[in-house]
């Protein structure tokens, strides 16, 4: 008999994660691949790596459930028929609380965007992301990384191995970039460097998403930025308490999604709407332009598959969106009527 | 001898309809400047100074487009005037400065502002600004006017509050917008007379609840505070109310042009007083713009049991940033989640969304842990 999997996929700024899970929801396969610009390319190259390990390992499998999440959630849904498009709160939300069950408060920094997620009794209570300001995440460090000329991996041990970490100024990117030539110059170490780096970032992420808010323990540190240790140190040392990085901690959005999903089509008795792994082999095509029918002027994005228009958005009035409703507006109507 | 003038007034929301039919019934030309879209915002933004509020870059946009691309006209602004403390108080003589400076001499501005006491001195004051303007009527046609207008704002504020109720209880998705489409048509185009204003809206409130829907349904209930500008205008929110609605949220909105105008101008008074009774220990003095009612609807709507509150926040708002810090102890001391937005130019859509989605996503959760079922259950995402 086919194995029986849940599938997630996390699209996010830098990166797109996959994860396929079993039915206890257990990771089977996680994949963190870079998006390099092209969510659909790099699904599809994830898929089609998957399936082959998937295959070896297992032998036949079938999905029963897709979960979208990150980003570029509504593309990727589309493109691979999901069952769920998720927020990325919610699916990073869900899968701390299973991990780490009496999770207080989650930090979590991606590529580009940084959250913080108070929960209390399992429940989200209270979020913050970053509005105005990337310092701090995973594309500012990368960036630095190679400014310095280190590999972002060796990033964290580098700041293990500092005496005396320096002060940046945290607070915009491009001024910490300065501040950070200017020490140089004054001829700091890489290693003071990056350690004050990390201290700063983490007073900025402080700063800007928990002021005024309660940070009790048990604290969850996830999202790629997690994998930095130097970044981990600095979060402990400020909140004065151990921080937990699960162990999935790079595809924790991805793994959310999936599990919520799964639970959803058990919930709902559907089945699901997955294209199979010959989406892979399909070309997918997206198109922008300007609606031309009032003054607003929105932005249009078509996504095309074969020829056929699957999706469009960005029309504020639904003059474009309206036109696939009946394959669009499929999740509105499933949510309401859960809602009942 | 003077021109003959043609009034610009501020877009809010769906109410422009009777703002129209106000300076049509006086007799005079009118322009609705366009919606918030690319070029207005453009020009706003480009000709503003950088850390001014947002609704100014958004008005002198739209103030601006119509003046350039009607040159040979003679212009009368409309614009509301407030005494300070925040920016608000500034924008007519910076509008005229500004738009003065690009060359564009062909408009005067005229305000609006409410009774501020001593009532000796500010009701003559009232009369005085409501003559200039505009101009010297018959009392009956001013009557008319307003109580006409008054009747439009009010249908059309009824439509809408229909709208948002019935989207998340629909049957098939769009359907109860294209009714709303249709008869807030109807109300744009109605002849100018109370009898057929009230006719329109009763029979299309009826066609707009024969919508396929379902009526009994236990929504999680979210209310709107803010700045009133950004509140009600959706080109500007980028239609939050409608977006949380197709979200399957009841979502209500705490400041309309009927109650805002009344609580400024006629009942001042007796509003300021509630006011700073509900807000006491918070904001009880006036601090500018909504930043206090801000505050205050947060409290009535946590007493009238809604689940949630979102701000709208236009960025660089002094009172709405200064309400933001005090919402955040209400929300504590109230037990009532208080999610802020801010908006301007460069808001992202997708970011926007990801927060309201997140934020439904808690409320219903909230919801559910509270009413003892732990069972959790999806929100809708909409592509608009």
């Amino acid at each position: 008999m086919a194995k029986k999997m849940a599938l997630g996929i996390d699209v996010g700024s830098v990166t797109t994660k996959l994860v396929f899970i079993d039915e206890n929801d257990e990771v089977l396969e996680g994949l963190y691949i870079r998006t390099k610009g092209n969510p659909i390319i790099t699904i599809k190259h994830g898929m089609v790596e998957a399936y082959e390990t998937l295959k070896k390992n297992y032998g036949e499998i079938e999905i029963i459930a897709v979960g979208t999440t990150g980003s570029g959630r509504q593309l990727a849904g589309v493109v691979v028929g999901a069952d769920m498009v998720k927020n990325e709160i919610s699916a990073h939300a869900y899968a701390a609380t299973r991990e780490v069950p009496d999770v207080s408060t989650i930090f979590e920094i991606g590529g580009q965007d940084s959250k913080i997620i108070f929960i209390r009794n399992g429940a989200i209570v209270d979020f913050a992301m970053n509005t105005v300001c990337a310092a701090g995440t995973g594309s500012f460090l990368d960036h630095q990384a190679e400014r310095i000329g280190i590999p972002i991996e060796e990033f964290g041990d580098y700041s293990l191995r500092a005496k005396n970490p320096v002060r940046i100024a945290g607070r915009c990117t491009v001024f910490a970039e300065s501040d950070m030539i200017h020490k140089q110059q004054m001829g700091a170490t890489s290693e003071d460097i990056i350690a004050g780096l990390s201290e700063s970032l983490v007073r900025n992420y402080l700063n800007n998403l928990a002021r005024g808010k309660e940070l009790l323990p048990t604290f969850v540190f996830q999202g790629g930025v997690s994998e930095n240790i130097g970044i981990v140190k600095a979060f402990e040392r400020t909140v004065g308490h151990e921080v937990i990085v699960p162990k999935n901690n790079k595809i924790m959005g991805a793994w959310g999604v999936a599990m919520l999903a799964k639970r959803e089509i058990e919930i709902t008795g559907k089945t699901t709407n997955f294209k199979g792994f010959k989406i892979t082999e399909v070309k997918h095509d997206t198109r922008v332009f300007y609606c031309d029918g009032c003054a607003n002027n929105c932005e249009i994005y078509e996504v095309i598959e074969n020829g056929e228009t699957l999706a469009y958005w960005g029309d504020r009035c639904g003059r474009w969106s309206n036109k696939i409703t009946s394959k669009v507006s499929s999740h509105a109507t499933q949510a309401k009527s859960n809602t009942k | 001898m003077r021109r003959k003038a043609t009034y610009i007034f501020p877009r809010m929301g769906y109410s422009y309809a009777a703002f129209e039919s106000f300076f049509q019934i006086l007799g005079y030309d009118v322009i609705t400047p366009d919606p918030s879209n690319s070029q207005t915002l453009k020009r706003g933004v480009s000709n503003s100074p950088e850390g001014m509020c947002f609704p100014f870059k958004i008005l002198l946009g739209q103030f601006m487009k119509v003046l350039e691309e009607n040159p040979d006209k003679y212009f009368k602004i409309v614009s509301l005037e407030s005494y300070g403390p925040c920016r608000f108080g500034y924008y007519s003589p910076l509008y005229s400065k500004i738009l003065k400076d690009r060359g564009l001499n062909n408009f005067e501005i005229v305000n609006v502002e409410g009774i501020y006491p001593p009532w000796y001195k500010g009701i003559p004051r009232f009369f005085k600004k409501l003559i200039k303007l505009v101009g010297w009527h018959a009392p009956w046609t001013g009557i008319r006017a307003f109580v006409i207008a008054g009747w439009k704002v009010y249908a059309i504020e009824e439509l809408e509050r229909k709208l948002y109720h019935l989207i998340p209880r629909e049957k098939i998705t769009g359907s109860t917008e294209k009714a709303f489409k249709r008869a807030f048509e109807r109300i744009h185009h109605a002849p100018n007379k109370v009898r057929a204003v009230k006719k329109i809206l009763a029979e299309e409130l009826e066609r707009m609840d024969s919508v396929e829907h379902v009526e009994d349904l236990d929504l999680p209930k979210i209310g709107l505070v803010g700045e009133a500008y950004m509140l009600m205008d959706y080109s500007n929110n980028l239609e939050i109310e409608k977006k949380l609605a197709y979200m399957g949220v009841d979502v209500d909105r705490s400041l309309w042009v009927t109650n805002w105008t009344l609580d400024r101008i006629i009942r001042a008074k007796k509003h300021l007083n509630h006011m700073s009774e509900v807000n006491k220990g918070y904001l009880d003095f006036f601090i500018g713009g909504d930043g206090q009612e801000s505050v205050m609807n947060t409290i009535l709507y946590k007493q009238k049991g809604f689940d949630g509150v979102i701000q709208v926040q236009p960025f660089g708002c002094l009172p709405e940033t200064a309400a933001k810090q005090i919402l955040s102890k209400v929300s504590k001391d109230y037990d009532i989640p208080v999610l802020s937005l801010s908006f301007d130019e460069q808001t992202g859509e997708a970011g926007f969304i990801t927060r309201l989605e997140a934020f439904v996503d808690m409320i219903k959760e909230r919801k559910l842990s509270k009413s003892g079922t732990r069972e959790k259950k999806s929100t809708a995402v909409v592509s608009h």
